[in-house]
């Protein structure tokens, strides 16, 4: 099968019910998105799928084929962080980090729905990520801060 | 690049069929019989297929049929949603949020905003679990299922559409098409409310409500209740339904409607609450979602 991934196509061997997640991991090597919990409850395997975030346990590689997977590997654009990974490391919103790419890429799917979302809609936006180090609360700012600096002057 | 066999550990694999139309899927399983299996959004049968708790030979993935992903307001003020509409669609679409808010609010209560994005309103009915949020909506709103076999379509109430724990009237070589939503009559009002411990949680309690006052505005002339998490399946609250009918609008008749719901319903007991907790939340969110549907019925 052949997936578009981070802006480019590849080519994949798996069979037709591999799960986008084993595909990600096991044959791309894109390590980013984690195997967590295996049933939705988690969060750790968010990707975005034509933008919106997604989870790759529950979704089949083959039904990904002809949409536009973004992993948290292909967020920076030409060295420079997104916004938010930039605002996650400023504001503290990392500590083991397993939560990240996903809360990452959930933050990143509400912005590109809602440039100026407000506490409740980041809140809402992340309730299907887990996070266990941190409270929540640095990655709440996180999401604010990327949000004020992208959205520009309201 | 590497090739993918190792990390493919277990034995049985499905097969993936994507039928273009309502036919051809139910040709496919016809041919496939019980070893096919009919794929929505995925949301719930994944989580099964991952686990072992279902080894389908063939997956009949459902994205390529047109009709499935219609949603369409009637002439007549109903609303017809095809099985493969995500609950992200109707939580957002204006055309439910105004025309249909108590299922909007169901869709907007199903797990998390990811689970949402891909899980539609045909699996969650097609999984029948008990404590999904949109039954208990759809059987509040007097809804109707549309279901595809070779012989021809059957319609059937949504509160008929469950046998027993995640299991429905479904056939193996039929499909679900469709939800039809009646066009409320005059003075017509429905919610969905929802009890739960964590935003992302299946309902500890969810009551669907949707109610007819009579003409005088102080009477309730009709009343269909839905009832999540109370029960092997969604459930209809058939005898609090009838203590309504006929009775003045006051807070005794909701709490007696509460009582009775409470009554006839059979809450599992469980980590998350006793099933004498569960019977006290029904009372409770009988009341609160009555009041929501009594609003919305006097703006009509």
């Amino acid at each position: 099968m052949t997936l578009h991934i981070n802006g480019k196509s590849r080519r994949v061997r798996a069979p037709a019910d591999a799960f986008l997640v084993d595909v990600l991991r096991d044959d791309l090597a894109l390590t980013g998105a984690k195997f967590g919990c295996g049933m939705g409850e988690c969060g750790a395997c968010t990707v975005l799928l034509d933008g919106a975030a997604v989870f790759s346990c529950l979704t089949l590689a083959v039904e990904a084929q002809g949409h536009e997977i973004t992993t948290i590997e292909g967020l920076a654009r030409d060295g420079e962080l997104d916004p938010v990974q930039q605002a996650f490391a400023e504001a503290g919103g990392v500590q083991c980090g397993f939560c990240t790419p996903g809360m990452v890429l959930s933050a990143r799917a509400l912005l590109n729905e809602h440039p100026d979302p407000s506490e409740a809609d980041v809140r809402l936006a992340l309730s299907g990520n887990l996070c266990r180090c941190t409270g929540y609360g640095k990655i709440v700012e996180a999401v604010l801060a990327a949000a004020r600096k992208t959205s520009g002057p309201s | 690049m590497a090739e993918p066999a190792d990390s493919y550990e277990e034995a049985q694999r499905a097969a993936y069929l994507a039928p273009e139309s309502v036919e051809e899927a139910l040709a496919l399983l016809a041919e496939h019989g019980e070893g096919a299996k009919p794929i929505a959004g995925g949301q719930s049968l994944l989580i099964l297929l991952r686990w072992g708790l279902a080894a389908p030979t063939y997956l009949i993935g459902l994205k390529r049929i047109p009709e499935l992903t219609r949603l369409t307001a009637t002439p007549e003020g109903g609303l017809i949603v095809g099985a493969m509409v995500t609950e992200h669609a109707l939580a957002t679409s204006p055309v439910v949020q105004t025309g249909c808010p108590a299922l909007a609010e169901a869709a907007a209560v199903v797990a998390s905003p990811p689970v949402r994005r891909q899980a539609t309103i045909g699996g969650n009915l097609c999984h029948a679990d008990p404590a999904a949020d949109p039954p208990a909506a759809l059987i509040a709103l007097g809804a109707e299922v549309e279901i595809a076999g070779r012989a021809g379509r059957r319609r059937l109430a949504v509160s008929a559409l469950f046998r027993g724990f995640l299991e429905t009237t479904v056939g193996p070589d039929e499909l679900l098409v469709a939800v039809h939503i009646p066009p409320p009559p005059p003075r017509t009002g429905a919610a969905y409310l929802k009890h739960r411990v964590r935003g992302v949680d299946y309902a500890l309690v969810g009551v669907g409500f949707g109610l007819t006052l009579a003409e005088d505005g102080r009477t309730f002339a009709d009343a269909r209740i839905g009832l999540a998490g109370v029960g092997d399946t969604p459930l209809r609250a058939s005898q609090a339904e009838s203590v309504l009918r006929g009775q003045p609008v006051t807070a005794e008749s909701l709490q007696a409607a509460g009582e009775a719901a409470a009554e006839e319903c059979h809450p599992p007991s469980d980590t998350e609450g006793s099933e004498w907790y569960r019977r006290e939340m029904v009372k409770v969110f009988i009341r609160r979602a009555g009041q929501v549907a009594l609003a919305r019925a006097r703006q009509e």
